[in-house]
């Protein structure tokens, strides 16, 4: 069984109490580092021989805000719910669409201030177009795309990397034929860069409606929320040779899964998908839970996989 | 026939209050406070208090009883002098709003932190056995308030819509496989029996017992309602079950903010004759601009869905998320257009958007005070 981690990951209650001493002026910076650190590489640690290795993403305040650190004259607005859950997202605000260079955000955001370097097998998220959109003013869908692809162009310099795109917008609410040409053209875009793999990830809501437009996306993998969508509805059309990111690690709730529950889910989907383009992985974000309970939930399927 | 006026819930803690239990020392400032809005608001036993503060740290058990029993005592006598027809203590007993609750109910266990924004986080609890309860929770607080306001006392209680949307379930989801065929089906009707297990054994008990001691007016909290969209017939069924035989024996409220309110309708008009009240906050989404027009007033476009119902309409008409203290004129035109709509000012009744929680104690009181005055201009330009 091969395991994936996606999203951001959650902090450990050490690190979200730092967080708050630091904002309230309580810890220097350098503090806050070590137990970012410390969090890093515990993460670290439980990704023992994966394919991928997932940074957690912890410097990200959500998924979007460190893009804006990528365009000139972006504004920061205020909440907006996260689709159906109890998480929250800052708009961003853009004033107008001039893309600048900003080290920062490959070093600090991507590999955590040395912490990672380029050439390992790393893992990251980024969100897909129709995602971003909904949490951005004043952008068109291709100037996401551009914004996107400015990025993903540096990382083909670093090679060896899958970049998973989150989309929940797939069931929540119809994309027309302009933004699915725009898609089109995204990935013929994506399909130029050898050096990575892309998979598209999608979640919180039934999306078999849309799932002739996600595989007609020339993605090299595609991830489902499993515990929102029927297994054999969405593998019985499974493109073949793809790698299929299941999402039966369930974020939002703390049980524990059961181990027959796994195995039974890998074993009727060998069915449709080769068994080594299979990666068991989260549904949902994985900092939809307390750090703890994800660390059990991981540690759990590795010792299933023994 | 007369504008009804009252708060929604919280109000912010005084440095007092929070620093004798979080066992931090107090300052000359914090002492100075206390004394400076006993003298305003006429509390002859503030001496006592301030006695107590003196103290500065180490309080016994005993002493922090006494704190919070001031703390109660102010933040109703701010109510009472701001000139609000019913009266709170703006929670002054409570953690919070969900904490506050699950702690007081048997089946759940916390589970550590959550982000819920940026850097802010906050405790969610699990469910893992079958939820009942441990003892009715507000009943304490109520009386302590009843005994000390000279006004009626409306008690907030969090629904069980929104308790068990900001908790996880371990329990009624224990059996589903991921990927199964009718996934979706077993995810609702779990989601159902937890709904229902919460609101028949928990929170009717808490409402029952309120009443029983005496409670004239109950306003059930549902932030959480229009959170998942297909789920707006189970939030309806929730407040059903919640309030069951009560129905009629007391005054009923719901409250929900910052949602998108038309995900209610229709299915919300199953609760009239069941919810009095129905408040939502419009301010927030309104312009400060003076004026009747809908596009002055177009925070308040949902107010048309209520036209020809019988619910009384709640009408947030104060921000809750910034200092800007509303003129009274803009108050007044606010529950002009509504009465324009409505029709009925029996069926209006005036009140900030959210409690005030995020407001310092000087800026909400100016609100407040604001808010009243608005709803006297209002009154006397309707001639009512």
């Amino acid at each position: 069984m091969k395991i994936i981690l996606h999203g951001n990951y959650p902090r450990s209650e050490k690190l979200v109490e730092a967080t708050r001493d630091f904002e309230r002026g309580r810890i220097k910076e350098e503090e806050l580092k070590k137990f970012f650190k410390e969090d890093i590489l515990n993460l670290i640690k439980l990704q023992k021989n994966w394919d991928y290795i997932f940074t957690g993403q912890f410097y990200f305040q959500d998924l979007l805000r460190p893009f804006s650190e990528l365009v000139y004259e972006v504004e920061i607005d205020g909440l907006k719910r996260f689709y159906e859950t109890n998480f929250f997202m800052r708009k961003l605000i853009f004033k107008k669409f001039e893309i600048k260079e900003n080290k920062k955000f490959f070093e600090h955001y991507l590999l955590c201030d040395g912490l990672f370097n380029k050439k390992e097998n790393l893992t990251f998220t980024f969100p897909f177009l129709f995602f971003f959109q909904e949490f951005s003013e004043n952008i068109k869908l291709k100037e996401i795309g551009e914004l996107l692809l400015k990025v993903i162009k540096e990382l083909n310099e670093w090679g060896n990397k899958l970049l998973i795109f989150y989309e929940p917008t797939f069931g929540f609410k119809n994309i027309n034929e302009e933004e699915k040409e725009i898609s089109l053209w995204f990935l013929k875009e994506l399909k130029k860069f050898k050096n990575l793999k892309f998979a598209l990830h999608s979640f919180f809501f039934d999306v078999s409606n849309d799932l002739d437009f996600i595989f007609s996306l020339d993605f090299d993998g595609y991830g489902f929320d499993f515990y929102n969508n029927s297994r054999d509805f969405i593998l019985k059309n499974f493109p073949e040779n793809k790698l299929l990111l299941a999402g039966i690690i369930n974020t939002d709730s703390t049980l524990i899964e059961k181990e027959e529950f796994i195995e039974e889910f890998i074993e009727k989907s060998i069915n449709y998908v080769k068994e080594e383009n299979i990666y068991v992985t989260t549904n949902w974000s994985p900092e939809f839970l307390p750090r703890e309970i994800m660390d059990k939930k991981i540690k759990n399927l590795i010792k299933g996989e023994n | 026939m007369k504008i009804l006026t009252h708060e929604i819930g919280s109000l912010a803690k005084p440095s007092f209050r929070v620093k004798a239990f979080r066992k931090i020392k107090l300052t000359d400032s914090d002492i100075e406070e206390a004394e400076k809005w006993g003298h305003f608001l006429e509390i002859d036993e503030r001496k006592e208090l301030i006695d107590i503060l003196s103290k500065r740290e180490n309080f016994t058990e005993e002493e922090k009883e006494k704190i919070l029993h001031f703390s109660s005592l102010y933040a109703i006598r701010l109510l009472e002098k701001a000139g609000l027809d019913l009266v709170y203590d703006g929670e002054q007993h409570r953690v919070e709003m969900y904490e506050y609750p699950v702690k007081h109910i048997r089946g759940f266990e916390f589970k550590g932190h959550v982000r819920s924004f940026d850097n802010k986080y906050y405790r969610k609890a699990s469910c893992v056995s079958i939820p009942t309860l441990v003892s009715p929770y507000h009943d304490e607080e109520f009386e302590r308030i009843k005994n000390l306001a000279k006004k009626p006392v409306k008690i907030p209680v969090t629904g069980a819509y929104t308790i068990v949307d900001w908790s996880y379930d371990e329990y009624f989801l224990r059996n589903i496989k991921p990927g199964e065929g009718d996934i979706r089906e077993k995810r609702k009707k779990a989601r159902k029996d937890f709904l229902l297990s919460i609101a028949k054994n928990c929170i009717y008990p808490v409402l029952k017992s309120l009443y029983e001691k005496g409670a004239k007016y109950l306003q059930i909290d549902e932030p959480a309602a229009t959170t998942k969209r297909d789920e707006i017939d189970l939030f309806v069924l929730t407040m059903k079950e919640s309030i069951g035989d009560l129905k009629g024996k007391v005054f009923f409220g719901t409250h929900i903010c910052f949602s998108d309110y038309s995900l209610l309708f229709p299915k919300i008009l199953e609760l009239e004759g069941i919810l009095n009240e129905v408040h939502f906050e419009y301010a927030n989404r309104d312009t400060r601009e003076i004026g009747i027009n809908p596009e002055k007033r177009k925070g308040y476009e949902i107010l048309k869905e209520f036209k020809n119902t019988k619910f009384i309409v709640g009408l947030g008409t104060i921000d809750v998320h910034t200092d800007f203290v509303e003129p009274p004129e803009l108050i007044r035109d606010r529950i002009l257009y509504a009465l324009d709509i409505i029709k009925d000012p029996d069926r209006i009744y005036v009140a900030p958007d959210c409690g005030l929680r995020t407001r310092s104690w000087d800026i909400a009181f100016k609100k407040l005070r604001n808010m009243v005055e608005g709803k006297y201009l209002a009154e006397k330009e309707a001639r009512i």
